[in-house]
């Protein structure tokens, strides 16, 4: 088996250069993470422009807070990802709460110009897709919908009308399959 | 329970961020009583980071420029005072052993176990101790001067050891404590 390219073992100290205010640490932090930052800030928010603003956000608050990461808590890209994610979350609820008209996002099509600017993570790519396969329809859909679009879990329950408690469980089951299949270490 | 098993199936929802934020305070709270759904969350973190892993994309080029002047406007924040996390989490391991049943009794078979080897390596000091002191007596009887020399080495012995506990250690953490030193007012961003 292949190590992971894209998890190179010295992110953790690097971070740990950055908590001590090294920019040149920071630009090498930022080479291997604003890819998987801007891409997924992207998939759930789809907007270029605004994608790029919470992308840089998350990117500075990772300068901002580097100090903060506990390796005893999970991996640097995890960490940084977390942030990320949860980040381009906030930024859609908080447009939900001001106006409801989010309805045409919930097709998850896939933007065609994203082609264009994928970057070379393609053996993860390859590896997702094919753990991906190996889910029940309704954990892929779950997952899908919740991660890449940034739905909260009653809203994925509503779209697949299914009840409350059996989408809980199928993230969970799903996750934990994908987590066996791509056999990630923690 | 019922409402146990609901958190813990959380878990997805709760690393994949599908939760709402009272959902996520409720969950976090639960997490420091629960160490089996911390260690899921912390796996599911990792496998939700290789999704957003696999959908990487080139951002603008501008990007990199824009966020890397912004470090330079930018402070950052001070580490978590280095005691306090260890603390809390020594206190939490306390409370987790203290609330599972289970564990207790691991600890109370772990000190059985340990009390029996004590008692084991007390007898075999006895043993020993014993041994050295037919041994002594035999070497007092081969050589006269012997015993005497012992007896100077275990004065010497005795003052160097009352040395020791007079001195007082030194403080090994206070280069580390040194070094992880920062500017203290800093408080204000949060």
């Amino acid at each position: 088996l292949q190590p992971e390219p894209a998890l190179p073992p010295d992110l953790a100290a690097l971070l740990g250069q950055v908590a001590r205010g090294d920019h040149r640490a920071f630009e090498l932090v930022y080479a291997e993470l604003s890819g998987a930052v801007y891409g997924v800030v992207r998939q759930v928010l789809r907007d270029p422009a605004q994608s790029e603003e919470v992308a840089q956000e998350v990117l500075l608050e990772i300068w901002r807070t580097a100090s903060r990461y506990d390796p005893d808590r999970g991996s640097p890209a995890a960490w940084a990802l977390t942030i990320a994610h949860r980040r381009a979350v906030d930024r859609v609820r908080a447009e939900n709460a001001c106006s409801r008209r989010e309805q045409k996002a919930a097709e998850p099509e896939p933007a065609e110009d994203d082609v264009a600017e994928t970057v070379a993570a393609t053996l993860e790519h390859q590896r997702v897709r094919r753990c991906m396969d190996g889910l029940t329809g309704l954990q892929r859909e779950s997952i899908k919908l919740a991660y890449y679009n940034g739905y909260s879990y009653p809203q994925v329950a509503q779209l697949l009308g299914v009840a409350l408690g059996t989408v809980k469980t199928r993230i969970r089951d799903g996750l934990i399959r994908m987590r066996d299949c791509m056999e990630v270490s923690w | 329970m019922a409402i146990r098993d609901d958190l813990h199936v959380l878990t997805g929802s709760y690393a994949l961020d599908a939760v709402s934020d009272t959902e996520r305070e409720e969950f976090e709270r639960h997490l420091h009583h629960c160490p089996t759904c911390e260690a899921e969350v912390r796996g599911l973190r990792e496998t939700a980071a290789r999704l957003a892993l696999a959908c990487a994309l080139t951002p603008p080029a501008r990007m990199e420029q824009q966020v890397l002047a912004a470090t330079y406007r930018t402070r950052q924040l001070p580490p978590l005072p280095a005691d306090r996390p260890r603390r809390e989490r020594r206190r939490v391991q306390a409370g987790r052993i203290l609330r599972c049943p289970h564990r207790l009794a691991v600890l109370a078979a772990a000190a059985s176990v340990a009390a029996a080897v004590a008692l084991g390596i007390t007898q075999l000091s006895v043993q020993h101790q014993l041994d050295q002191a037919r041994a002594t007596a035999i070497a007092r009887v081969v050589t006269a001067r012997r015993p005497r020399r012992d007896r100077a080495d275990q004065r010497g012995r005795e003052r160097h050891r009352r040395h020791l506990r007079r001195t007082p250690r030194r403080p090994w953490s206070a280069p580390a404590a040194w070094l992880n030193c920062r500017p203290a007012a800093s408080t204000r961003c949060g």
